[in-house]
């Protein structure tokens, strides 16, 4: 079971990482001090999937603060930082999560998202209780994606679905949703 | 004579990049940068361009979707950060595949092949769209084309064609009964030139294979010009020759 732990856990989606490298090139003429920026968030979300990926645990917090790294670079992509949307809430501290599961998610609305759609066209919300936590995202999908969300990489919730499974048996929620040009995920685990 | 063109992409910093390109090429006019499928159509309605930079994955529409809902397409550069889409890219007929981040260098490449075609295709009075209706009906190429010298437009026949040799801003080709100087560059006269009759054997020079007199020490002796074979065209000169079966010693 730990080796295929191991198989479904996330790893850097190429097309994440070329669009943000991509980024960065133009960043460079444009405005130099954000293309360093941008390399330092890059550097830090890469040591850290370096280091977690191997782990069981991560603390929530770094977890947090992975992602936060991680929807900055993304937003880079955006004309108007207001576009993503991100709120977190609750006690990040002293609890722990299997790393890199909610990143898919989190990759997805930026992947999928439809860019010429009102903004907020990405809204995620992020809450740590005291016995769950939550993960909602929302987003406009692009007329195209006829079919699964995922159908570009493949295999994104599908891995975090089965990676879920592995995890928790039954004691979690994942629910994926589509109404109409809307992409709705909402994922619920225990704390443990 | 300039190329109008446009350039489309979701990633509004591509698009930044590519203006930053496109206004250090002289003959380049750059419209517009567009960020969606939509305003790329309506833009395309009211006004003619000659060559669109497109991203291939966008919002909406793909760019190959774009493409294939054009019934007049302009030339096509692609732009793309994935490579998976360059077989895609050989049955829509496009010019290029720009692999993003994309070099200065890779980019004037690009974009001098399309203007060598460009100002081909201008002095054939053909668009784009009636390339293909023209190869079926001439499958051979023309055997002259009309170049500009001083004032004048003078027609030359290919196989007339002595040498060119390079000076400066311009060529200067030597034919059988004239010298016609023109403001052309090497790659724009070369493109419209058999690679199987003419090579290029020095910096400053393109040879008609046919001309050649002699070949004596590197040089090749055309009527009473003798021309130097420099070392880094050496190869590509000797390996046409061997296929011509001359045993080049």
């Amino acid at each position: 079971m730990n080796s295929e732990l191991g198989v479904l856990r996330s790893q850097i989606n190429p097309h994440f990482l070329f669009n943000v490298l991509n980024n960065i090139d133009s960043l460079i003429f444009e405005d130099r001090e954000k293309a360093s920026n941008a390399i330092f968030l890059l550097s830090k979300i890469m040591r850290y999937m370096l280091k977690e990926s191997n782990e069981e645990k991560a603390l929530l917090q770094n977890e947090l603060d992975y992602i936060q790294n991680y929807l900055e670079l993304g937003r880079l992509s955006f004309e108007n930082p207001e576009f993503l949307q991100f709120e977190y809430s609750g006690d990040f501290k002293n609890k722990q999560v299997p790393p890199l599961l909610f990143i898919p998610i989190i990759e997805n609305t930026i992947k999928h998202c439809n860019k010429q759609s009102e903004s907020p066209g990405i809204k995620i919300s992020f809450t740590a209780g005291d016995d769950k936590i939550e993960l909602k995202t929302c987003n406009y999908i692009k007329r195209n994606d006829f079919k699964l969300p995922d159908a570009g990489s493949g295999n994104g919730l599908k891995n975090v679905e089965k990676r879920l499974k592995l995890l928790y048996g039954e004691n979690y929620v994942f629910d994926i949703n589509t109404n109409l040009d809307k992409f709705e995920v909402y994922l619920k685990i225990p704390v443990l | 004579m300039k190329m109008n063109c446009i350039a489309v992409d979701d990633e509004v910093l591509a698009l930044k990049k590519i203006r930053r390109y496109a206004e250090k090429i002289d003959y380049l006019n750059l419209m517009g940068t567009f960020d969606n499928a939509l305003s790329t159509f309506s833009f395309l309605r009211e006004n003619k361009i000659d060559l669109i930079f497109l991203d291939i994955q966008m919002d909406e529409f793909t760019g190959i979707q774009l493409l294939e809902t054009l019934k007049d397409p302009p030339y096509v550069i692609l732009t793309t950060a994935f490579d998976e889409y360059a077989l895609k890219a050989y049955e829509l007929d496009v010019m290029d595949y720009l692999l993003k981040p994309i070099p200065f260098e890779r980019f004037v490449k690009a974009v001098e092949k399309v203007y060598a075609r460009f100002l081909k295709d201008s002095q054939l009075q053909t668009r784009p769209q009636q390339r293909v209706e023209n190869a079926a009906l001439q499958p051979e190429k023309a055997d002259y084309t009309f170049v500009k010298s001083g004032n004048k437009t003078v027609k030359m026949y290919f196989n007339k064609i002595l040498y060119i040799e390079g000076m400066r801003d311009y060529l200067q080709i030597h034919t059988e009964d004239a010298k016609i100087m023109t403001l052309l560059n090497f790659k724009t006269i070369q493109d419209l030139l058999d690679p199987q009759k003419f090579i290029r054997v020095h910096k400053s020079y393109i040879v008609a294979i046919d001309k050649i007199d002699y070949i004596e020490n590197n040089a090749i002796k055309i009527r009473d010009k003798l021309i130097p074979v420099s070392s880094s065209y050496k190869i590509a000169f000797n390996s046409l020759l061997s296929k011509k079966n001359i045993t080049h010693l």
